[in-house]
């Protein structure tokens, strides 16, 4: 007899191989990598279905008003937002396409045994919500429900972390980026969703992401069209990210590591669109006087900020549309002012266009590393923060000997292999290199002012001057 | 390669368990980042997104396994020279084959969904930093 433990332990194992056939070997063909991205889709709208079949279990009424409750539990309705994520992802076609055809990968089984879970909950209710079978009541039990809501979110949380990898084999079996874009945009709220919805203490649910206001929201199809534009539209966004972790001390370690892999990206792009060689070794002695030197040099401090950092532990991820930001940033400056020249049989835009495309990708540049200032300063007080309310940890063995050695208590502690407190000596280290990184290029005449500069300079003047704080 | 013993350690006397697992993508995340600051500006830009994505992976397993720093041991593979660069990508590459590896074991053994969805998530990351320290993704 097959049961609901069953289903979906068979649904979990489907999805565990299906990780390990991604990481194991490419798909063959494009035809194969397009079955896997139907039926990954399937595979998640199968999980939204089963989701709604819960939350409807929970609260009885009919199934297309389950979208308008307002009764739901915060678990529930993580779990509700969870489902129409993923419906406006994979749509609200009926039946799914990926449904048509007999599954051929084990995404299409795991979506097999999670409609079939589904449908064995809905066996003991009739269409009114009444119950139908002796195992009514069991099946209607509230924490029945919450366990079967919390298991279906781990498992939306594994099917959603194999969504990189996805892609990257869909690339590789040279399905087009575009498609590979729309199908997969990238790491998204559904992950927190997820997440949220996981916790099994209601009591304790993540903070849902503040909203980024009135910053311009981005979509795929605006960023694949107009590189340009969406560099801006991120690094405003970026900016606004390094705003918010003033006061947002869960989040603000994560999201400070983050933006500095945006700063080493935003200034080797810069240093490499203004004449730095991709090989260029960047050794103390380079010379400040040309604007590429200059580039280079803030991109070596942003890389040992991001080393820095990452000696602190970090108790919660960073918002997961900070990240999903940094690598789009990441991707636009490798589109617009790649590290390494590519060999391309359709003439540069730059020549084409007599180097208007070039000026303004120099201004962009331009632009994005001026915002990157403002970021380090935000970040600057961001830790300064963290420094004065203790809350920045390590591990004694990650200390360096010099600063273990001066104190007797940190040797203690590294003997026994202990988290402590960050000493005032490492802290003082990142903060003197965050002010180097707030005073960005200043050097030699400034670049000509970018429409983004222009947006920057005048949301600087919109934030309120309370909340701006001097550096530690 | 000043690497391959330290490397060889970690993959011969590490436990295949949730600290051996913790130790080995601790030992990446640092070796990203230590080789990102050494080497020439195209390949440190992408040994930087490598590392912040080992470092992910490493966060995964500690939020899994919240006391899991004081029972693992901490393993530095050291100095890397910049000519050793090539040499240094595949011995990563390697260590986060080998990551994986324990991390698949890992999912095979584990009963609690919550603990599979956190491997899932850390062998996502290590897919992708693998893929950008070996050069395969932009």
């Amino acid at each position: 007899m097959t049961t609901y433990g069953a289903l979906m332990a068979g649904a979990s194992q489907d999805v565990r191989n299906g990780a390990q056939q991604l990481r194991a070997e490419p798909f063959w063909s494009s035809t194969e990598g397009e079955a896997a991205l139907r039926e990954y889709h399937g595979a998640l709208d199968g999980i939204a279905s089963h989701v709604r079949r819960l939350v409807w279990t929970a609260r009885m009424a009919p199934p297309e008003v389950t979208r308008y409750r307002t009764d739901l539990t915060a678990g529930e309705t993580a779990a509700r937002d969870l489902a129409r994520g993923i419906e406006a992802l994979v749509g609200e076609e009926r039946p799914h396409p990926s449904l048509i055809r007999p599954p051929s990968t084990p995404w299409g089984l795991a979506a097999q045994r999670i409609r079939a879970a589904s449908d064995l909950v809905a066996t003991h209710f009739e269409p009114s919500g009444l119950p139908r079978s002796p195992d009514s009541a069991a099946a209607a039990d509230p924490l029945t429900r919450r366990a079967a809501l919390v298991d279906v979110a781990n498992l939306a949380g594994a099917v959603l972390a194999v969504e990189e990898p996805l892609a990257l084999r869909a690339l590789q079996a040279g399905i087009s980026q575009r498609a590979v874009l729309v199908a997969l945009p990238g790491p998204s709220h559904l992950t927190q969703l997820a997440r949220a919805a996981a916790v099994v203490d209601p009591d304790v649910l993540l903070t849902p992401p503040k909203p980024l206001g009135r910053l311009p929201q981005t979509t795929v199809r605006a960023g694949a069209d107009e590189p340009l534009a969406d560099l801006e539209n991120r690094m405003l966004r970026l900016r606004a990210a390094a705003w918010c972790a003033i006061d947002d001390h869960r989040h603000s370690l994560a999201i400070l590591r983050d933006l500095s892999a945006a700063g080493v990206a935003v200034h080797a792009h810069a240093a490499r669109f203004h004449g730095a060689e991709p090989v260029a070794d960047l050794s103390a002695e380079a010379s400040t006087r040309r604007q590429a030197d200059r580039f280079l040099t803030l991109t070596r401090h942003w890389q040992q900020q991001h080393a820095a950092l990452a000696n602190f532990l970090t108790l919660e991820p960073a918002p997961i549309e900070v990240r999903e930001d940094v690598l789009a940033t990441a991707r636009v400056l490798e589109l617009i002012a790649p590290l390494e020249p590519r060999c391309s049989a359709a003439p540069s835009d730059a020549s084409r266009d007599g180097g208007v495309v070039a000026r303004a990708t120099g201004a962009a540049l331009n632009g994005a590393v001026e915002v990157m200032s403002d970021v380090a300063r935000y970040c600057g007080a961001a830790f300064g923060h963290l420094v004065r309310q203790h809350r920045l940890l390590i591990d004694s063995r990650s200390a360096p000997r010099e600063i273990v050695a001066e104190d007797v208590q940190l040797v203690d502690a590294r003997l026994r292999g202990a988290v402590v407190i960050a000493p005032q000596a490492m802290t003082d280290a990142v903060a003197t290199a965050n002010r180097q990184l707030e005073q960005g290029p200043r050097s030699g005449r400034r670049a000509p002012e970018s429409r983004m500069e222009r947006e920057a300079r005048k949301e600087a003047s919109q934030e309120p001057l309370s909340y701006v704080r001097a550096p530690a | 390669m000043s690497w391959s013993t330290p490397a060889q350690e970690l993959i011969d006397r590490l436990p295949a368990d949730w600290e051996g697992l913790w130790s080995l993508v601790h030992a990446l995340a640092l070796a990203s980042l230590n080789l990102a600051t050494t080497v020439p500006l195209a390949a440190g830009v992408q040994l930087s997104y490598a590392a912040m994505d080992f470092r992910d992976a490493q966060d995964e397993v500690e939020w899994a396994r919240p006391n899991i720093r004081c029972s693992s041991q901490i393993v530095r593979l050291g100095h890397v020279n910049v000519d050793e660069l090539e040499e240094a990508r595949e011995l990563l590459g390697r260590l986060a084959a080998v990551a994986l590896d324990r991390a698949v074991t890992l999912t095979t053994v584990e009963p609690m969904l919550a603990d599979q969805a956190a491997l899932a998530r850390a062998m996502a990351r290590l897919v992708t930093g693998r893929a950008k320290v070996l050069g395969s993704v932009r």
